[in-house]
């Protein structure tokens, strides 16, 4: 196994540690069971997505640069047959320490008449909460919609916040919801003063359904799509119970950004905070993963992302990374057979990426080669857990989908079976890979199989949708 | 007489201003129209200016198109590349002169996006509407767009032919597309208060709407003031513009109504200040005729007196002078006969005075009408035979009846001192009288020149002379006619001017049964 000589620790204490946090503070938004209570993070739950949170990388080394890791699960097989392989790219966001990155953020905010009252009282509060977040000289622009879109603020400087508190405060709400249209709207003020290097981010925050424009999930993940690969990031923000959490993920996913469920308009605030955060934090754009396979190897499955073959090429845009924040892309391969003791190139892999520090776009690249043997117990020993960890992420979260598609259709006992079977896998898997993180999805699931009935179901069916969302995009629930 | 007078004056304001409300109401009716066509002109404008918004983005859409696919020629990597660089294209494709598609090439380990890309293009390379035959047709454009329906959603496709015959094409990506025209249509101005009123909507191919502007929210069917589809390609999408009725009115109405009643309320204060000084100078007028009549009256009164004494003193004259002494006789008579005429004139004129300032109180006694009309008629004899008119009395009616002989005797003189004065020249008056049912009648006639048939009315009317100032000799204040016909009214008859077919021939009726007098 060759991995990128920049890696030092392929499991340092930096990464269980963010690990814990993460999982950690995602656990406190179940707001449930009293044995989560004190993993609530004092800010309020929302932390567990601030990407930002100094705290989680304590330790670290200020100024550590992009990371690039290409593994195998087993970069030791059985030799002279051939078989499957796991993969697991990943890509780890450069340290900055308290630096930020130049933003500029269209709130693209529902005040269709069901915001009435202290939704988008909140919702006002919220959104200029969040602008104190930003430094004076990132650019904000508001764009409110009902029926239509109007847009409350064009792209103004920070620096002016009396004029962009004047400009949240005209929000008032009534009439239809024309979610569409108001997203495309924040693009065009997005795009006013477009800039590869600095983070270009629509937030949007809805309480209901889009009842005017083109309205399928389907539609609203191919305009999220589009406005990513054009470096514009979606974030979305359901609000209450009432809002099309399949919609609002779909454009998250598509856009790439991040979908927050806030239950009551008083999370609003953290919500914003933390995505501005998040937002600030962001330290490469355009970040394409590209894994070539040698000749014999064949691509199979790239887990949980969107992937196109080029050539023989698998291609992943992962689109932005977070500062000392890992993605990665998990692909199943199929291996010719390797002769004994024999080393054979499985893929190169490159990273490209616009460093938002540098302002320019640099390249990383990866080896990744297999070994074959004849001794067993060589292959289980250099066996990768880190590899075998996000296989079980995987499998689990396909799981936990599909226990959501049968609740949907109906079957929820078949659902609550799958869940329970889920969480057992992850115990199993926990305890044998020595994860503890997988021991907090055991959790979810568990809490999932007791909440699909009544009127839990609602509020766990939009939970269920953003963790499993948040799955795939940055790797826990 | 006065009464009216005051009708004419207020028809004279009245039907002016009516005529003028109409006028006014017809005009402010095209007015009212031209205003409509001016706002449909305007709302068109608008949706005209929206429509060009979008259709400048397909056209900047093209330009960029048309030079990526040129860079690109028929290099398969950079074409596939394409929509990355280019994140409002979906997918592109490249088919060689042969026809046979290289990007993407159909195989059995094809992307997804691949597949459904030449799922949903099929329809493009089969059949009239393909995109060969659209080339073929469009003989002068190498490149342009490509519009069909998949999946019930419109797409677009910028197709390119190189020379050699290749066709290189990028679909657009469907929903970007519609981002990207929302995102060049106008949004609502929350501080327009003119946006409270207007409602734009931008339909898709299904009738759905993509997006919408301005604050008005229209009610369920409301049908739009205008509507008009995108242009090509996009035809099959609609804009159509919703006005709320209230701004569609105050846009619309704007000052007519006011204006109309400002125009007509002064026209009507013209037209009332004109009835009125009109009003005014014949009230004038009036008076004056008044004034005249009482000068008249006055000289008449003194007149009358001296008269009286010269007859009286003539007829005693009469009797001393010798019969013998023919020329004495004959200038005796004229003095009488004349003095009788003036004394009659001085009758009228103070009847005609007393008539017009009170009440002429009829006093009927039982008479023989024929009796009463000789008796006028003897006076007359002597001077009508120096004129040589020969006077030919009919009796008809030798009874006796009950009326006020002395108003029937007026009448009578007036008629033939009438005849005298105008139809001496026929040489011949006639007198009939009749007694019928109660009524007594007296047609007088005579041979002169008559009285043109449109002016059979004026005769009656006081200080009315036909033909003034033509007729020489002719003498009278011109109210005989008038105050005979009066007189006639009064004593339950009328006077008329009948049909005769040489000269004047008129008909005097009288209600001769009448109670006598208390």
């Amino acid at each position: 196994m060759t991995t990128n000589p920049t890696q030092s620790r392929s499991a340092g204490p930096w990464r269980l540690l963010m690990l814990f946090v993460l999982v950690g503070t995602a656990i406190a938004l179940t707001k449930g069971g009293p044995e989560c209570a004190n993993a609530a993070n004092a800010d309020g739950d929302w932390e567990a997505y601030d990407l930002s949170a100094e705290a989680a990388f304590e330790d670290i080394d200020v100024g550590q640069g992009m990371q690039l890791r290409a593994e195998l699960a087993n970069p030791v097989v059985a030799a002279g047959e051939p078989g499957r392989a796991y993969l697991r790219v990943g890509l780890r966001g450069a340290e900055r320490g308290g630096e930020r990155s130049p933003v500029n953020v269209t709130f693209v905010i529902d005040k269709s008449g069901s915001m009435d009252g202290d939704k988008i009282e909140d919702a006002r509060e919220a959104a200029m909460m969040g602008v104190d977040q930003l430094g004076d000289s990132d650019i904000v622009s508001v764009v409110a919609y009902d029926s239509t879109v109007s847009v409350p603020l064009p792209p103004t400087r920070v620096r002016n916040r009396d004029e962009i508190r004047r400009a949240i405060r005209s929000i008032h709400a009534s009439g239809n919801t024309a979610l569409f249209a108001g997203v495309s709207q924040g693009a065009s003020q997005l795009r006013r003063f477009i800039d590869a290097n600095q983070v270009n981010r629509i937030i949007l925050l809805s309480d209901g359904l889009a009842n005017v424009g083109p309205s399928s999930p389907g539609e609203l993940s191919s305009l999220g799509r589009s406005l990513a690969r054009e470096g514009i990031t979606v974030s979305t923000v359901g609000l209450g119970l009432d809002y099309n959490e399949d919609l609002m993920v779909q454009l998250a996913q598509g856009g790439n950004g991040f979908h927050y469920f806030a239950q009551e308009s008083s999370d609003l605030a953290a919500v914003f905070r933390n995505e501005l955060g998040n937002a600030r934090s962001v330290v490469a754009q355009e970040v394409t993963i590209r894994i070539r396979c040698a000749d014999g190897v064949q691509p199979v499955k790239v887990h949980g992302r969107d992937a196109t073959f080029e050539d023989g090429a698998v291609v992943v845009d992962l689109h932005q990374l977070y500062a000392g924040f890992e993605n990665y892309v998990l692909v199943e391969l199929e291996l010719p057979a390797v002769g004994d003791s024999l080393e054979r190139t499985v893929a190169d892999v490159t990273a490209t990426y616009r460093d938002l520090d540098s302002e320019r776009v640099d390249t990383l690249f990866a080896g990744v080669s297999v070994r074959g043997t004849r001794e067993t117990r060589e292959i289980s020993r250099e066996t990768n857990g880190d590899v075998l960890v996000a296989l079980a992420e995987y499998v689990s979260t396909e799981r936990y989908r599909q226990a959501l598609d049968l609740r949907d259709a109906g079957r929820a006992s078949e659902a609550r079976e799958l869940l329970q079977d889920n969480a057992a896998y992850l115990r199993d898997q926990a305890s044998a890979l020595g994860a503890d993180q997988l021991h907090r999805l055991e959790d979810f699931n568990l809490e999932a199989s007791e909440q699909l009935d009544g009127e839990e179901w609602l509020e766990q069916r939009k939970r269920m949708r953003q963790r499993d969302y948040m799955a795939t995009q940055n790797n826990v629930y | 007489m006065h009464r009216r007078l005051t009708f004419v004056l207020l028809a004279l304001v009245v039907v002016p201003l009516g005529t003028l409300t109409w006028l006014g109401v017809r005009l402010a009716q095209d007015e009212q129209q031209l205003r409509n066509e001016r706002m449909h002109d305007l709302l068109a404008a608008r949706l005209d200016d929206a429509d060009a918004l979008a259709m400048q983005l397909l056209s900047q859409r093209r330009t960029e198109l048309r030079s990526a696919l040129v860079d690109a020629g028929d290099d398969v990597a950079a074409i596939r590349q394409l929509p990355r660089e280019l994140p409002y294209v979906g997918h592109t494709f490249l088919r060689d002169p042969d026809g046979i598609l290289v990007h993407p090439a159909p195989s059995p380990f094809m992307n997804p996006d691949d597949r459904a890309f030449l799922e949903r293009t099929r329809a493009l390379w089969e059949g009239a509407d393909s995109l060969p035959a659209l080339a073929e047709t469009a003989a002068a454009a190498n490149d342009g767009w490509y519009a069909w329906f998949w999946d019930s959603g419109l797409r677009l496709m910028y197709w390119r032919r190189t020379t050699d015959g290749a066709f290189v094409g990028a679909e657009l990506d469907r929903v970007r597309l519609l981002a990207d025209i929302v995102a060049e249509l106008p949004v609502t101005d929350p501080t327009d208060p003119a946006s409270v009123h207007d409602r734009i909507v931008l339909l898709d191919a299904r009738g759905r709407p993509v997006t919408q502007w301005g604050r008005h929210e229209p009610a369920p069917g409301e049908p739009p003031r205008v509507e008009r589809p995108l242009g090509h390609p996009l035809e099959a999408w609609q804009l159509r513009y919703h006005v709320s009725p209230e701004g569609f009115e105050a846009a619309t109405s704007g000052s007519t109504a006011v204006g109309l009643t400002a125009g007509l309320l002064s026209l009507g204060v013209l037209v009332a200040l004109l009835g009125l000084y009109l009003h005014r100078e014949s009230s004038r007028e009036i008076r004056e005729a008044g004034q005249r009549v009482g000068f008249v009256n006055q000289v008449s009164h003194e007149l009358k007196t001296p008269l009286t004494n010269i007859r009286m003193y003539a007829e005693l004259l009469q009797r001393r002078v010798e019969p013998d002494d023919e020329r004495a006789q004959r200038h005796l008579e004229v003095i009488v006969s004349e003095s009788e005429r003036l004394s009659r004139l001085i009758g009228n004129v103070l009847t005609f005075a007393r008539q017009r300032r009170d009440a002429v109180v009829l006093r009927p006694a039982r008479a023989s009408l024929d009796r009463t009309v000789e008796e006028v008629l003897s006076a007359f004899r002597p001077s009508l035979q120096r004129q040589g008119v020969t006077l030919d009395f009919t009796p008809g009616a030798p009874g006796e009846a009950r009326f006020d002989a002395d108003v029937v005797a007026q009448v009578v003189a007036n008629l033939v001192s009438n005849g005298a004065k105008y139809a001496a020249d026929g040489g011949w008056i006639g007198v009939e009288t009749s007694f019928e049912g109660g009524r007594g009648r007296v047609v007088v006639s005579d041979r002169g020149p008559g009285i043109p048939a449109g002016r059979a009315e004026d005769v009656f009317q006081p200080f009315v002379r036909l033909a003034d100032g033509l007729t020489d000799g002719a003498t009278g204040a011109g109210i005989g006619l008038a105050l005979a016909r009066d007189l006639a009214r009064l004593h339950g008859g009328d006077l008329r001017l009948v049909a005769a077919q040489q000269g004047a021939r008129f008909a005097f009726e009288f209600a001769a049964d009448m109670e006598e007098d208390g």
